[in-house]
């Protein structure tokens, strides 16, 4: 059973909900508790707990019953949301609709009963778990820090479909639903409050007896609750606005076009989403679910939907790290050393301050500590001017940081973090003279994105406690970060490293220490193949833009230059060293390279930047290069940019480079910004084609080009599979 | 009896009150000097079972500020934390504190410093305008509101500078500058000499920016970090005895002699310092940066609480076992040059030691065993953290000088000495 249903009074609780406190039962009692406590560790809504609400409704008679209030028996969660399995196992739009309407109904059932209903939101609260609060009479949220409210659907593709955008926009009005569900943001307590998502926030300590009190005022007297609800869809602007058709139509087109220009026309929900709060705002409740259920039946059934759900699922998966339960949490004070205060160390130190640890920079040179100190002081002093952190808040975290040019004060670092420049030699001598001093559990982590781990702790004097984490450039904004063990590195530090990593909010993928890790290397074929193109008297701007189009951020041009061609051309000869012919970078990058064409931190690259913003193509690098008149078409522009990534990956998983497909597509993902609604490069091919692939890199290699496919995927290809099928009949 | 060592120290840069720490709060500081000082001991921050924070003006939101300095600096959350109080002594009694708990074995290891921002302590209005607004916040009908109101007057609006009423003595109500004064005409010092002396200050303190860098660690001046301070801002290298000779006279214009340029400037800033049981220290191999001998506090006439350290240094000798002439170095804190100068003549006037019950003079003082960094004039004085600072400094130059004993001590507001006598490590 999900539910517990306790027949009780306001008084007589043993705390806590979690340990299987709760009401005392009173047959006679005349409030009905129902506690949601689900098997798993977060509760969802799914099919089995809306049929045992179904249930629960029968004992919902006015003449013994005052109030239903409903609780959670778990600490961080409320309802976290609807089941995902569900949602992902539905293929058909008229099933999804059928499905989404029988969930409406139940939860109609609650709304519409006359006894007085509670919800008591303490931790997550968000999709299906929120739009069941919406049901209730009176919501009152635990301000905890867990505690998030939010309808955030659209992430997977989908809308909220129990109601959401029917109840929010005439509980708030249409603009506060809308910013809500189309945003996918997620409310603190008090925040919810503000918005008028909820009417009561108690505090954290003792929320349940807080909680009793509000109810019992509540069902005394509920005024006050009313007229502040009328504060957000009354009054003059909502009546212009809201309340009449012409307004209506104003705030559709506003939100189209913020809608069109943030999603590029790939997405499909928001603009559904928008669609189901205006037409269902404009005549009955029932009606309006009729509308949300069915146009959430194409988008459950959506690839769109289904590639969003898998990218979700891998990212949550990622953050797990089931192989490393045993591996203890990073402790929230925990300190990060940190060695050298580059444009790296400077992003590692920012993001592990942003997330509440300690951090101690190292550099030989006081002006690179104060150039990071610049960086990392201006990021909370625009926070502070944003208004999203208040001054004391700044202090203690910019109090939380030390920075030294001496390589003492690092004994007891939870982790140092080395981030000082690409050369074996310099970061032996680092290791070297860091590692005499620190505590025996203390984690060394390299951040290289070439050299091997296993060489680095070779030299070491416990190597079990070296490991390579490679970040991403901007730290702050990637969220990948590739953890490396080499030969000698403990599944312990590995644990721990991955949880570094989470405390940083980053998803930890684990890789072998071979050439370019993962994320590089299956950048690179990528890369060369659009300067293959531009030598084919392809314009360059042609390429970024179909990539750009395709769903990429930002296309291959653009971020060669942002990258900076020297490092490209780095890793570019490292890869080609380690896999020979088939990495030979094209000619295009040296010869940039050796006119000091940079990229964008030199001001010239492929294209010309003022102010770090490109003007134009740059057209020496096409000079010499006849230019076509015969421009290939998108398709197969994307198809010789990809085909070679994805033999590359197929080559990548037969290694063991990375455990799986999913955790392959998810460093594409996040590390790349690989567009997710495609699931990452290898559920493109998926989706494309095994046989194709194999076809069109075959016919590049019988030209000439070094790209013939790898046995792997030939294979995969001839034998009629996908990546993905084998992790899908595992899941089931 | 248990030794009382110092393992580890630091100080931020000085710097004048209201420029680049205005916007630094006092337990900001004295955290951040105290989280460097516990990551440079290799102690974790576990080790520590107390501690001691000086500050004279405690900011009305950081009640008990050491408590705050302790979180803040990463000390765990079941260690106890003090603020105590000794006037321009603040930072000395957290040190003499943090002493006693080691001798009375109430403790291993002990974080003691001082902390000031003198660009924070805040204006104050008239007391009567806090009875009148809080009779407006009281009032229920119009009536009331109206009359509440109209019964403030212009002068109530009036601010009162807070930090000049805690620079002046409470007893007398006179201006410390004032104490000065006095103490220049009884001992005969003239503005010359004392300008002499102010320039002999900054002139040690910019010839040894570079061994003073040994104590400073560099503090990031915020809200953007933008500039990171390495080192004081108040010593001159341009500074003339012309220019110090045009400055009027600042607390009695028609017969003063006492200048701002021969007193001590208005400063935030903050030390640290891990004093430790020295049996503890040495078993766990950590580095002796000095041994406290000996300490004491006296009164004095407040009036003239300038020589308040000719009072307190022969007790604190007395307790250390030595004599004057065994001292290799003396910080004597510059509140002001006719102070300074006023206990040179003190020590050395043996009428003075008699009043003191002495057989006759404390000791005459070696200018080049004094304050050799220069002093406050030049470094200046964040009242709080100064006491803490000289301790830290004379272990720095008792280092330098190859070990011996060394004196710290100052004259305090409210007429008080303090003195406390540390037997440096050699370098």
């Amino acid at each position: 059973m999900s539910w517990r249903i306790v027949r009780s009074s306001l008084t007589g609780w043993t705390e806590p909900l979690s340990d299987g406190g709760g009401p005392t039962e009173q047959s006679d009692g005349r409030i009905l508790h129902l506690i949601l406590d689900t098997e798993h560790a977060a509760n969802a809504l799914s099919e089995s707990v809306l049929e045992e609400l179904d249930a629960a409704t029968e004992q919902f008679d006015p003449a013994t019953t005052d109030a239903v209030v409903v609780w959670s028996a778990k600490e961080k969660h409320f309802i976290a949301g609807a089941d995902i399995d569900e949602i992902d196992g539905v293929h058909f739009p008229e099933t999804a609709t059928a499905k989404v309407a029988k969930a409406q109904a139940i939860i109609s059932k609650l709304a519409d009963t006359p006894i007085p209903t509670f919800g008591v939101l303490r931790g997550t609260c968000l999709g299906g778990g929120l739009e069941l609060a919406l049901a209730l009479d009176y919501r009152i949220a635990v301000d905890t820090p867990t505690t998030k409210l939010g309808l955030p659907e659209v992430n997977l593709g989908i809308i909220p479909g129990f109601g959401g955008t029917q109840r929010l926009p005439r509980l708030i009005g249409i603009r506060g639903a809308l910013s809500l569900i189309l945003g996918g943001t997620r409310l603190p307590a008090t925040a919810a409050l503000r918005r008028g998502v909820v009417d009561i926030v108690v505090p954290e300590d003792g929320y349940v007896s807080c909680a009793l009190i509000a109810i019992e005022r509540v069902l005394a007297n509920d005024t006050a609750i009313r007229k502040r609800r009328k504060k957000f869809v009354g009054g003059f602007v909502n009546g212009l606005l809201e309340r009449n058709p012409f307004g209506r139509s104003m705030i559709r087109r506003q939100a189209s076009r913020q809608i069109a220009a943030k999603t590029g026309g790939h997405y499909p929900a928001p603009p559904a989403a928008l669609d189901a709060v205006l037409r269902g705002f404009a005549t009955s409740l029932p009606r309006g679910l009729a509308i949300e259920a069915e146009l959430i039946g194409p988008l459950v059934a959506s690839t769109v939907s289904k590639h969003l759900i898998a990218v979700f699922r891998a990212s949550e998966e990622a953050r797990k790290l089931r192989q490393y339960s045993d591996t203890p949490e990073i402790e929230a004070d925990a300190t990060v050393g940190v060695l050298g205060a580059g444009v790296m160390g400077a992003g590692v130190a920012l993001q592990c301050l942003c997330k509440g640890l300690a951090v101690r920079i190292r550099d030989l040179q006081l002006p690179v500590i104060a150039k990071a100190l610049e960086t990392i002081g201006s990021h909370f002093h625009g926070l502070v001017q944003r208004r999203r952190m208040d001054e004391r808040e700044r202090d203690a975290t910019l109090s939380r940081l030390t920075f030294t040019t001496e390589p003492i004060g690092f004994a007891h670092c939870t982790a140092v973090v080395e981030a000082i420049v690409e050369r074996m030699d310099v970061k032996r001598a680092a290791l070297a003279e860091i590692e005499p001093q620190l505590s025996p559990d203390t984690l060394f982590a390299t951040n290289t994105s070439a050299l091997s781990v296993s060489e680095l702790q070779s030299s070491a004097i416990r190597p079990e406690r070296v490991v390579g984490l490679h970040f991403f450039n901007p730290v702050s904004r990637m969220p990948l970060v590739e953890v490396i063990p080499g030969d000698q590195t403990s599944r312990e530090t590995v644990g721990k490293a991955a949880r570094l990593a989470v405390a940083m909010g980053k998803y930890p993928i684990v890789v072998k220490d071979s050439p370019g890790f993962l994320v590089n290397r299956l950048l690179m074929p990528y890369l060369d193949s659009a300067c293959r193109i531009l030598e084919r008297g392809v314009p360059g701007p042609y390429v970024d833009r179909i990539a750009e189009a395709f769903g990429l951020p930002m296309g291959p041009f653009r971020l060669l230059d942002e990258v900076g061609l020297d490092i490209a051309i780095e890793v570019a000869g490292t890869l080609h060293g380690a896999f020979g012919d088939r990495a030979e970078p094209s000619a295009i990058l040296p010869q940039l390279v050796e006119k000091k064409l940079i990229g964008k931190k030199g001001g010239v690259g492929f294209y010309r930047y003022v102010n770090g913003t490109p003007t134009e193509f740059n057209a020496d690098v096409t000079r010499e290069i006849p230019q076509t008149n015969d421009l290939p078409e998108s398709l197969s522009v994307i198809h010789y940019l990809l085909d070679r990534l994805i033999d590359e990956a197929a080559r990548c998983l037969e290694e063991g480079v990375v455990a799986s497909a999913d955790e392959l597509d998810l460093a594409m993902v996040m590390g790349t910004g690989f567009p997710p609604f495609r699931g990452g490069p290898l559920r493109y091919a998926d989706s494309i084609g095994i046989p194709g692939i194999v076809e069109r890199l075959q016919e590049r290699a019988d030209s000439g080009e070094a790209c013939a496919p790898c046995a792997h995927l030939i294979e995969i290809g001839k034998e009629g599979r996908e990546f993905h099928c084998e992790t899908k009949l595992a899941r089931t | 009896m248990t030794e009382a060592v110092i393992v580890a120290g630091g100080r931020t840069p000085f710097v004048r009150a209201g420029t680049d720490f205005r916007e630094v709060p006092a337990w900001a500081l004295g955290a951040g000097i105290s989280r460097e000082v516990l990551a440079q001991s290799g102690l974790p921050s576990s080790a520590v079972d107390d501690v001691v924070f000086g500050c004279v003006a405690q900011p009305s939101d950081t009640a008990n500020i050491a408590r705050v300095i302790a979180l803040r600096a990463g000390v765990p959350e079941h260690v106890p934390a003090v603020t105590v109080g000794r006037n321009c002594a603040s930072g000395l009694e957290a040190v003499t504190v943090a002493v006693d708990r080691i001798r009375s074995g109430r403790a291993n290891l002990v974080l003691a410093g001082g902390t000031e921002s003198m660009s924070r302590v805040p204006l104050e209005y008239p007391l009567r305008f806090n009875w009148k607004v809080a009779s407006l916040t009281r009032a229920r009908s119009w009536r009331e509101k109206i009359a509440a109101a109209s019964s403030l007057r212009l002068s109530d609006f009036r601010p009162v500078v807070a930090l000049e009423r805690g620079l002046s003595d409470p007893f007398t109500g006179e201006i410390m500058g004032r104490t000065a004064e006095r103490l220049s005409r009884e001992f005969g010092i003239s503005r010359g000499e004392q300008d002499a002396y102010a320039l002999e200050s900054h002139r040690r303190a910019t010839a040894s920016r570079s061994r003073l860098s040994a104590e400073i660690h560099p503090f990031a001046v915020p809200p953007r970090f933008f500039d990171l301070l390495e080192g004081d801002i108040g010593p001159r290298e341009n500074q003339s005895l012309q220019a110090l000779g045009k400055l009027r006279p600042y607390f009695d214009r028609r017969y003063g002699t006492v200048t701002v340029g021969n007193s001590c400037g208005i400063t935030d800033g903050a030390a640290a310092l891990l004093i430790a049981n020295g049996e503890w220290a040495r078993s766990l191999g950590l580095p002796i940066l000095g041994t406290i001998r000996g300490y004491a506090y006296r009164g004095c006439d407040p009036k003239r609480m300038g020589v308040g350290p000719v009072h307190a240094t022969p007790p604190a000798l007395d307790e250390a076992g030595i004599t004057f002439r065994d001292l290799e170095r003396v910080e004597l804190n510059e509140a002001f040059a006719a102070q300074v100068l006023a206990c040179e003549r003190a020590f050395a006037s043996a009428e003075f030691g008699r009043s003191l019950g002495l057989s006759g003079c404390v000791g005459e003082l070696d200018r080049e065993k004094l304050n050799t960094n220069g002093g406050a004039i030049a470094l200046g004085h964040p009242v709080g953290a100064t006491g803490a600072r000289l301790v830290l400094t004379l272990c720095h130059q008792l280092a330098q000088a190859g070990g011996g004993y060394g004196l710290a001590t100052l004259c305090i507001g409210g007429g008080q000495g303090g003195a406390l006598v540390v037997e440096g490590s050699p370098a």
